[in-house]
């Protein structure tokens, strides 16, 4: 079934969601997938690789990728990872990450970011 | 890693599957990210998904004598499995260090109880010197509610149990009949009643649905297959023990069958592991058999763990109690009086696990990380908040006074049991 969608990915002209650079690095991953399963150390190590290597904004589009071409396992793995990425930041770095405002009402935000202060704390530094 | 520069956006649909890989803390945080995310974050739907998607990462939280609590984990998210060749494990990710519990201050230098727990949610007596606190709080979100107390309320001496009813989507607290308040209180009569978050109201129930049973205060009610257990004396036997079953759904009672001994002795011990319920029979021999049942009818054996050897094991006497399982398959055992221990299947070996900040503890609860509110979903949770403390501060420093006193020459194994 991946095939399927792949090979519908490369004759469908229109297609503007995916850049070639995404399709090179989702597509080898059912292989490496396969090739490593049993081994999930290295998929650890790939992770990190990947987040060394991709910058957090091409996670988002690898994101879409894997979702467009209905790969669940590379969506389940970008997905852990971007959630590794963000877990310790900062609201303003997420905001940035994914491209959101606040849209709190004055004040709003205030009461919210001190009903839970002690989630703030030892939050990375942006 | 710098601020990146502004992504496309995702559709919302996958902003979920993204968040529920995030711990609590990380989730409680990002409710101030948008409007949006807040509306996500503290929806039933998320909740729950989050809750189940998470069931694997476990909080042991341990109850001291007039003390706040201690927490332990949750585990470290491991994203492999390491290998069964170590030999000797010392410690396991996320259960090295207890944490103290101070943001529920409320049971600081009172005698408490935990009487049962769900999805995260945990259902606390406080026996604060006046009328007593009934209270349901969230160790991971840091949330607590004053329940309304029932009528006559016995505090501490009675019993109840917290579980989810998916029926109506809601949870519901039951108040069961208490041995202690049967044998010692004049004129108690023992009566079932049921408070939904929703409602926050106690309901009896029909007076044929009472069971002919008693339940002992210090049992913690057991939460599994969508009902309450707990271990009840039998009226036929005086010595043998029964397990009564309580439908969350159908509010009613029924004994369920205990699983087999050789030698037949009773169950000691009710809880449950990877969500489902199981059952220890009294702890004597050099090994223990851990029984589980998804369907209240047939048991099968789960995990038999052997006790550990050495002098100390035949000198003193302490049950193992089976809290959970970790990631790589071991399960991690609580020991009163001496600490905790991992067993590995595979090695069969059962070693100590040191964890950093534990001396004595009274009752061990294994719950959830979870975001689920003590808060009915139209509450404002902090205005709440702020009633409670203000209300009764007074009343509490003169029992915290005398207790204090009292704990100065009382010696430190006090038993609460009085």
């Amino acid at each position: 079934m991946k095939f399927c969608t792949v090979k519908q990915y490369f004759d469908d002209e229109n297609n503007n969601n995916v850049t070639n650079g995404i399709a090179t690095t989702v597509i080898p991953l059912p292989n490496k997938h396969l090739k490593i399963k049993a081994n999930n150390k290295e998929m650890e190590q790939y992770e990190q690789e990947l987040l060394r290597n991709v910058m957090p904004q091409e996670l988002t589009k690898l994101i879409l990728a894997a979702n467009y071409l209905n790969f669940k396992e590379a969506l389940d793995f970008f997905c852990r990872t971007v959630a590794n990425a963000i877990q310790n930041k900062s609201v303003d770095y997420v905001r940035k990450f994914f491209g959101l405002e606040s849209d709190f009402e004055p004040g709003e935000e205030e009461k919210l970011c001190k009903e839970f202060a002690w989630s703030f704390e030892g939050v990375d530094e942006d | 890693m710098e601020a990146p520069t502004p992504t496309p956006e995702l559709p919302e649909d996958i902003v979920p599957d993204i968040l529920k890989w995030l711990p609590v803390k990380s989730l409680v945080r990002f409710r101030c990210v948008s409007k949006s995310w807040h509306s996500l974050i503290t929806s039933s739907s998320f909740i729950h998904m989050h809750l189940h998607f998470n069931q694997s990462r476990s909080l042991i939280i341990l109850a001291r004598y007039c003390d706040t609590l201690l927490s332990i984990g949750p585990q470290q998210q491991q994203q492999h499995q390491p290998n069964f060749n170590i030999t000797t494990t010392t410690a396991v990710d996320g259960f090295q260090e207890a944490v103290q519990l101070h943001s529920f201050g409320l049971v600081k230098n009172l005698p408490y109880y935990v009487k049962g727990h769900c999805d995260g949610l945990i259902c606390v007596v406080v026996n604060d010197g006046g009328d007593g606190a009934l209270v349901l709080w969230n160790p991971s979100i840091r949330q607590y509610k004053r329940l309304p107390l029932p009528r006559n309320f016995h505090s501490t001496r009675e019993v109840f149990g917290l579980g989810f009813d998916s029926t109506i989507g809601d949870y519901k607290v039951v108040r069961a009949p208490s041995s202690y308040c049967q044998m010692k209180i004049k004129g108690y009569h023992p009566q079932v009643e049921v408070l939904t978050l929703g409602s926050n109201t106690w309901r009896k129930i029909p007076d044929e649905d009472t069971p002919p049973f008693c339940i002992e205060h210090f049992f913690q009610a057991t939460n599994a297959n969508g009902a309450l257990y707990w271990l009840v004396a039998a009226n036929d036997e005086p010595f043998r023990c029964e397990i009564l079953r309580f439908d969350l759904a159908k509010e009613k009672f029924k004994v369920v069958p205990s699983p087999p001994d050789t030698f037949r002795r009773n169950v000691s011990w009710l809880g449950t592991l990877e969500g489902s319920l199981c059952a220890i029979h009294t702890q004597r021999l050099s090994y223990v058999d851990v029984w589980t049942s998804k369907n209240d009818e047939t048991w099968t054996k789960l995990i038999t763990i052997p006790r550990m050897p050495g002098p100390e094991a035949s000198v003193r006497h302490s049950d193992y109690v089976p809290l959970c399982f970790t990631s790589n398959g071991a399960v991690v055992i609580g020991i009163k009086l001496e600490g905790f221990a991992t067993y590995h299947p595979i090695e069969n070996k059962v070693s100590k696990l040191a964890v950093q900040g534990v001396e004595h503890w009274l009752q061990e609860t294994v719950c959830a990380e979870s975001l689920v509110s003590p808060y009915a979903a139209d509450e404002p949770a902090a205005a709440r908040q702020h009633q409670i403390r203000s209300a009764h501060t007074a009343p509490r420093s003169l029992w915290q006074l005398i207790l204090g006193v009292g704990n100065y020459f009382s010696c430190s194994s006090g038993d609460p049991r009085q």
